[in-house]
């Protein structure tokens, strides 16, 4: 972990001369927004007046209720599709704001963190990770994710982003007809790093609540069975309170969850401060950490010169990175390398 | 008459006897779940001897008068392979091979070039890998009898085991001399 000391100049020096170029194009592109906008205003008001105004010239009146205005309905129509077209415009004006801070701001902290590693803002860890982890109930219908990162720390290979995915189920009503209805299946950040042993089966951990919904006697224990093997308890009694965990083989269990490594999950868990899944599949690592809110997104309405907000992103960055040395992923000293 | 007597006795003693044999049956159950895993770390410990041949021929060409302590590691091999050992002997057997196992890093340290060779690095390597799989096989086994003591000795299931004369498992005490962990970085940090 770079010293307090590290970062502060870092961020006077290099952050901060970037940070108010881009604020600069901030206002400038909320003042071009600004102006779209009251252009639009102008349109409508003038393409009302003109609505109106043929209306009146065809019918006699400003607006009959008994036939089918056919200029007003013209003129709804104009309007509903120059509303998407002017949301359009704002968004993409908005967006080279957003990419601009993104790709140099956010990628310039992730090179400060470690030279190795490569920031994408529009990438996203490929969805057959996040299905190759095993660790959600369903397959996604809708992946979305930003913030991608990538590299190698030292012998260790990682990658991670935020995932926003989605799940629909259909549901056939009494009478016949099927309804979708789209749940959430995992908002946050998804992360994925090379294990340091190899084992042969699958593993594991899910925060201790939802294990309660595993319960003995509960029907969910069942599918869990089935789903991620045998409930194996394990002799730390704290990381008992805090994980349950499930997998292929009692012994390949303890040879992955060393006492050391136990430790190391628990206070990366509270660390977090969330309810946080783990997986060991495929000699991979495999976390999802759930966030409300998204996580690097820069703020347009107030100004970008905040060093709190520039460090909170420093620090959950790092926190990421982190993993390989928290877990200790690069001591190589079996047969793995 | 009768008949109302018959099943006020029978039923209560049914319901008995059938709790029984669900108390028996997770007795053996566990009993076996204790016994699989004894099997895993006599898997290892085999392995663990299986790797001694080759980790001695590539230290011996470096090492000149300090060969004792590679002949007691290779008599130890030999005598651990004889069939008709106890478990007891069997642990002592692999207490004094862990410690020959210490003597000989020690003295790998005084050989930089055997410390730089690829093979006896790899030779460590899968030691080391043996090593937690024995570490991870004698805690599967421990959390195994556990359970099973737990069944042993609490009541109600005691009493079904005193009657088929089931006693309570001992634990696999980690050997002192492996209580301080080697260091493998350290050993090979020059």
């Amino acid at each position: 972990m770079k010293k307090e000391t590290a970062f502060k100049s870092f961020y006077s020096t290099t952050i901060l001369p970037m940070l108010i170029e881009i604020d600069k194009l901030r206002r400038k592109i909320r003042l071009k927004n600004f102006y779209t906008f009251l252009a639009y205003i102008g349109f409508i008001a003038l393409l009302f007046l003109i609505g109106f105004l043929v209306n009146r010239m065809i019918y006699g009146v400003w607006i009959d209720d008994n036939k089918a205005n056919v200029p007003i309905i013209i003129v709804v129509i104009i309007l509903i599709i120059s509303f998407i077209y002017f949301l359009g415009k704002i968004n993409t004006n908005k967006k080279v704001f957003v990419d601009r801070y993104k790709n140099d701001i956010i990628g310039t902290i992730v090179k400060f963190i470690d030279e190795s590693l490569l920031y994408e803002a529009n990438n996203k860890i490929a969805e057959k990770e996040f299905i190759a982890s095993k660790l959600f109930h369903h397959n996604p219908n809708r992946y979305n994710g930003d913030d991608y990162v990538s590299g190698k720390i030292d012998k260790t290979e990682i990658a991670f982003s935020e995932v926003h995915a989605k799940y629909k189920t259909e549901t056939v009503d009494e009478d016949g007809s099927t309804r979708e209805k789209w749940r959430s299946l995992f908002d946050g950040l998804f992360f994925k790093a090379d294990f340091n042993k190899d084992f042969k089966g699958e593993y594991f951990l899910f925060p201790e609540s939802l294990g309660k919904m595993f319960g003995q006697a509960n029907k969910f224990f069942l599918r869990a069975k089935k789903q991620f093997g045998e409930p194996i308890h394990l002799e730390d009694i704290e990381f008992e309170k805090e994980f349950v965990v499930y997998g292929s083989d009692q012994v390949e269990a303890r040879y992955i969850l060393s006492s050391s490594l136990m430790k190391r999950l628990l206070d990366f868990k509270r660390q977090t401060g969330k309810k946080i899944k783990i997986s060991f599949v495929n000699s991979s690592l495999y976390i999802a950490i759930p966030y409300k809110k998204p996580l690097f997104e820069p703020g347009y309405y107030s100004s970008v010169i905040n060093e709190k907000k520039i460090k909170e992103y420093y620090l959950d960055l790092e926190m990421d990175v982190g993993i390989v040395k928290d877990l200790n992923l690069n001591t190589r000293i079996w047969r793995k390398q | 008459m009768d008949v109302l007597i018959i099943i006020w006795i029978a039923v209560p003693l049914v319901i008995v006897l059938l709790w029984a044999i669900t108390l028996s049956n997770r007795l053996t159950y566990r009993r076996n779940q204790a016994d699989n895993a004894f099997a895993s770390v006599d898997a290892y410990l085999k392995k663990r001897f299986d790797l001694i041949p080759n980790l001695v021929a590539a230290v011996q060409q470096y090492m000149g008068h300090e060969k004792s302590v590679l002949t007691e590691i290779t008599s130890l091999r030999t005598a651990a392979t004889k069939a008709d050992l106890t478990s007891e002997e069997k642990v002592e057997i692999n207490n004094q091979m862990n410690r020959a196992l210490r003597s000989v890093n020690v003295v790998m340290e005084n050989y930089p070039d055997l410390k730089a060779n690829t093979n006896i690095l790899q030779l460590q390597a899968s030691l080391n890998e043996v090593e937690e799989q024995l570490s991870a096989a004698r805690r599967a086994y421990n959390a195994a009898v556990m359970s099973f003591n737990n069944g042993v000795q609490l009541f109600p299931s005691s009493v079904i085991a005193a009657m088929r004369g089931f006693g309570a498992k001992t634990y696999l005490e980690t050997p002192d001399a492996e209580r301080e962990k080697i260091n493998v970085k350290k050993l090979f940090n020059s």
